[in-house]
């Protein structure tokens, strides 16, 4: 008994100064990893600060040195948001169907005092971790009960499918009033102390640029080029078009971090980024080269990569240098770890090609990122006990070892 | 705990809204065709803090009820149209919401949670139906239960209570179903169950006579609202009334006559709205507010006037307005002769072994075997029954754009059952008009390498009426399904198979003679083009009131 308590705090220690030399240290290698206190909710009490307390305790077993942590679902925040609607808030809005699950269903992070956001930022600095926020690039998370308020309350401003039909589980790009909605929604997080805003372009909630058929667009589209717009919507020239709003969206965000006064590291996850190919354009407007080019993002985040089953840690070498040659050091670049196997291409799908064990995928992985010359990995995303203790611990160790620094 | 009575007494003024007079209808019948503006006076019933909604008028035209969140919950306060004076009625911790009237005017009956734990901690209760006097008191509880019990409205007969609801659903989806409690309370019944993801059925309002009632229905996260009429004994066999390229929530049936008013939006709309409905005929219009957006509206009990909620003041505040006249316009359909209709069947008078054609095209049909003619229409029940155009002129659409409309009540028991078909040189399911055995209701065309490509019915369609199915094939190879003229989700793109002279055309079975068509058709039609949303509306809805004259609504 006596032995194991001295172990935890032998671990718990070590955990704090690893965690507070990476916070000092620009060339850490980092460890980002993404949190969605929403899947803790039937483990800890994720409603109260002792539970976001054991959340990032949990979390922190990876070896974590920058916290993603999701600040919504879909348009419905999680934290007490001036400007947007809280997902409880869909029971006293008839048009939303309401989540109605136990425990998930009930939650009310709107009413949780103290804040969520701010109450993470501060629990992160206590443990020498840096705060971010995972912001998918969604306005619903398939579901109608994650509809926000400014998409109920402004149809004008709904999607639009090339057949003429609206749909209020996204606001184009296209409208100001809608940009700046999201800047003002990025405020409320910089207050809150965030040091990292990470968009993530694989979870767009059923968006795509067959729902941007909307007047401004396809008015400047007709003018562009002088014809209708294709009603196809994977039409590549149609999906360059639609990504040109979504650039400008980032040009603003990144205008809008800089005038903040504070270092808010700006991050985009793109999903099949390589091979390299135009399967981000088609997927979700995402011109990712060119947010390279013209520095508008600080890190680039594969989400996954598309990677070869006969050849699975091979082909996946090559994608990551494939990318960061593509970079060329214009950015920093967080290679994936990822648990989540929704994208086919996770640790269970390596595992399933290679036979070999979560642990080992896990320390190859890392291994094969640090020494492509990434600036980290990402995790996506760490629940309760999905990375498994081993893999834990195979992480920590190694990131704080062989691959504490960037190569 | 919930507080009750007339506590906190406070006094408001009428403030008649300085610049009244914006009030434009914008008239549009089923063509979208805009009429001339009607003037309407616009009276702000609420001021202060906060957002005043969701309004209630009482049967005796005295009061209003509302939900207000002035004092951050939401709470139910009167307002006394006489006095002006404006009274809480249940306010203090938690949530009360969307109240509705007694039929005599005695009760309120709401919707109520107060959490007092975290979600993890354990909540007994969510949102349940509660019932509180009009004058104030204790409220009394009626359902319980960890549910969104919500949107509570009377019957007619005062003692049974029907609310939308979570209750009951299977896989852990979020449909939302209609439930009925009397108002002794006791264990809720299901009136209209919604299966699956964001599909549900919200806001029961009924016609004066009790007979029918309207609500807002949506059929996955990626529809739009949608309002639907139905009879009260047969709330499944619903009529969608408004469609998809729209959205329209929260129908409240005129108490004297046949209109209802609802919330809505249509691309083009500065935002929502309030929309008027004719339930019998279609016709609508929309309610321009000038500023701000209009919601939630409900009828006075004379049927004259309007109150609803508006933001133009930055927050929601009632107002009312009188209410303008629907003015009459023919709904739109297709004119006769049309030189684009290749085939047009009524099945309204039987005939022995030929079928006459009303098309320019003289398609004229052969009818095998012996099907059953039984009141206006035709099944093709025995086996060997079906008709066969010999010869079909005009079906040869190349990559063009075609559709079949055809009228028909589908087999009691769901089966494959085809409802026409075009069979083709090499392509022998050219295209189909079909309902699976699932009771939903297809239309397939097909690509250049002649593979499938199906448009589907949101849902099965009713077997107890007749419903117009559409499908159509557009010029750039979308196949799409209307079902009474309301778009369904599921279509398909890439149908440009180029079609030539048939081999066969062949109505109530397969090309083989196989999948009969057990239900009854009415009426089929074919166009070498595309039909308009309202085309392929037709004249269901009438049909739809036809076929239930008990439950018709009347003009006062």
């Amino acid at each position: 008994m006596m032995h194991q308590w001295v172990g935890t705090v032998i671990v718990m220690a070590y955990l704090g100064l690893a965690s507070l030399a990476s916070a000092s240290d620009p060339q850490r290698f980092e460890v980002a990893a993404w949190v969605d206190h929403f899947d803790f909710a039937t483990v800890f009490d994720s409603e109260k600060a002792e539970g976001l307390s054991q959340i990032l305790d949990h979390v922190r077993e990876t070896g974590a040195t920058t916290i993603l942590w999701r600040n919504c679902g879909g348009s419905t925040m999680r934290y007490q948001s001036r400007i947007e609607a809280h997902h409880h808030g869909s029971q006293l809005d008839k048009r939303r169907i309401a989540e109605n699950r136990p425990v998930y269903g009930w939650v009310r992070y709107g009413e949780t005092q103290p804040d969520i956001i701010a109450e993470v930022v501060r629990l992160c600095r206590q443990r020498g971790l840096r705060p971010g926020i995972h912001w998918p690039f969604e306005e619903t998370h398939w579901a109608g009960w994650t509809i926000g308020q400014f998409n109920l309350e402004h149809p004008q401003y709904w999607g639009q499918t090339a057949q003429g039909q609206p749909w209020w589980g996204r606001v184009s790009l296209a409208y100001p009033a809608v940009i700046r909605h999201k800047l003002a929604l990025v405020d409320e997080l910089v207050e809150r102390g965030v040091e990292v805003l990470f968009l993530d372009f694989s979870r767009t909630g059923g968006w795509g640029p067959g729902y941007e058929y909307v007047e401004p667009v396809v008015s400047a589209y007709r003018e562009k080029f002088g014809e209708a717009p294709p009603t196809d919507p994977k039409d590549l020239r149609w999906c360059r078009h639609v990504s040109e709003y979504v650039t400008r969206y980032l040009r603003q965000l990144h205008d809008h971090l800089k005038a903040s006064g504070r270092p808010v590291e700006l991050a985009v996850g793109i999903p099949g980024i390589a091979p390299l190919g135009d399967e981000p354009l088609v997927r979700c407007g995402a011109d990712w080269r060119r947010w390279v080019e013209e520095r508008l993002v600080d890190t680039l985040v594969i989400n996954h990569v598309t990677w070869d089953r006969k050849a699975p840690l091979e082909s996946t070498q090559a994608a990551y240098r494939e990318v960061l040659c593509t970079v060329a050091g214009r950015c920093r670049v967080w290679c994936p770890v990822q648990q989540y196997n929704y994208s086919t291409y996770g640790i269970p799908a390596y595992q399933e090609a290679t036979g070999k064990k979560p642990e080992e995928l896990a320390e190859a992985l890392t291994r094969l990122a640090h020494q492509a010359g990434a600036h980290g990995i990402s995790l996506e995303c760490v629940d309760y006990n999905n990375y498994s203790p081993a893999v834990r611990d195979a992480l920590r160790r190694l990131t704080s070892g062989a691959c504490r620094q960037v190569r | 705990m919930q507080s009750s009575g007339w506590r906190g007494r406070r006094r408001e003024t009428w403030a008649r809204y300085p610049c009244v007079l914006g009030w434009i209808v914008g008239l549009l019948g089923l063509a979208n065709v805009a009429v001339p503006a009607l003037g309407a006076e616009l009276v702000q019933l609420t001021t202060g803090p906060g957002n005043d909604t969701e309004a209630a008028w009482s049967p005796d035209g005295q009061r209003i009820v509302f939900q207000t969140d002035r004092d951050g919950t939401l709470d139910l306060h009167i307002l006394d149209l006489a006095t002006k004076a404006r009274t809480p009625l249940a306010a203090g911790l938690g949530h009360a919401a969307f109240p509705a009237w007694s039929p005599d005017g005695k009760w309120v009956v709401y919707s109520y949670a107060c959490f007092t734990k975290t979600a993890l901690e354990g909540q007994e209760d969510g949102y349940n139906v509660f019932l509180i006097p009009a004058t104030g008191g204790p409220p009394r509880r009626l359902t319980q239960g960890r549910y969104r019990d919500y949107c509570p409205a009377f019957l007619a007969d005062g003692k049974t209570i029907w609310f939308s609801s979570d209750r009951g659903v299977k896989d852990k989806s979020n449909a939302v179903s209609l439930h009925a409690v009397s108002v002794d309370g006791g264990e809720p019944k299901v009136v209209l169950r919604r299966e699956g993801s964001d599909r549900a059925a919200v806001q029961a309002s009924f016609s004066p006579d009790g007979r029918s009632f309207a609500y807002g229905t949506i059929s996955g996260f990626r529809d739009n609202w949608r309002i639907v009429l139905a009879r009260v004994d047969r709330p499944a066999d619903g009529y969608v009334l408004t469609e998809a390229q729209g959205c329209f929530y929260g129908p409240r049936w005129s108490p004297v006559g046949t209109v209802l008013a609802c919330t809505g939006f249509r691309l083009g709309d500065p935002g929502w709205g309030v929309w008027l409905f004719d339930a019998q005929t279609g016709r609508r219009a929309r309610l321009d507010s000038g500023q701000g957006q209009s919601r939630s509206p409900a009828w006075s009990p004379d049927g004259r006037r309007l109150v609803l909620e508006n933001n133009r003041s930055g927050t929601y505040k009632l107002y009312c307005l009188q209410t303008p006249e629907l003015p009459e316009a023919p709904p739109a359909s297709t004119s006769p002769g049309d030189r684009s209709q290749v085939l047009h069947y009524c099945f309204a008078k039987r005939t022995d072994t030929a079928i006459a054609d009303s098309s320019p095209r003289s398609n004229h049909g052969h009818i095998r075997g012996t099907p059953i003619w039984q009141e206006g229409a035709i099944r093709f029940g025995p086996p060997g029954a079906s008709i066969a155009i010999p010869n079909a002129k005009g079906f040869d659409f190349g990559n063009g754009a075609f559709a079949v409309r055809a009228v028909v009540k589908a087999p009691e028991q769901p089966q494959f059952a085809m409802i026409a078909m075009g069979e083709y040189p090499g392509n022998r399911l050219g295209w189909q008009l079909y309902i699976a055995d699932d009771g939903r209701a297809w239309f397939n065309s097909r690509t250049t390498e002649l593979a499938y490509r199906g448009a589907r019915s949101d849902e099965p369609l009713p077997t107890r009426r007749s419903v117009t199915l559409t499908g159509i094939r557009d010029a750039v190879g979308n196949a799409r399904l209307y079902v009474d003229g309301s778009l369904q989700q599921a279509a398909a793109s890439g149908a440009l198979c180029v079609y030539g002279p048939p081999v066969q055309v062949r109505i109530g079975t397969q090309y083989n003679g196989t999948a009969p068509l057990l239900g009854w058709l009415y009426d089929i039609a074919v166009y070498s083009r595309e039909l308009s949303a309202e085309e392929a509306r037709g004249d269901s809805l009438a049909r739809f009131w036809a076929e239930q004259p008990s439950a018709r609504p009347k003009k006062p």
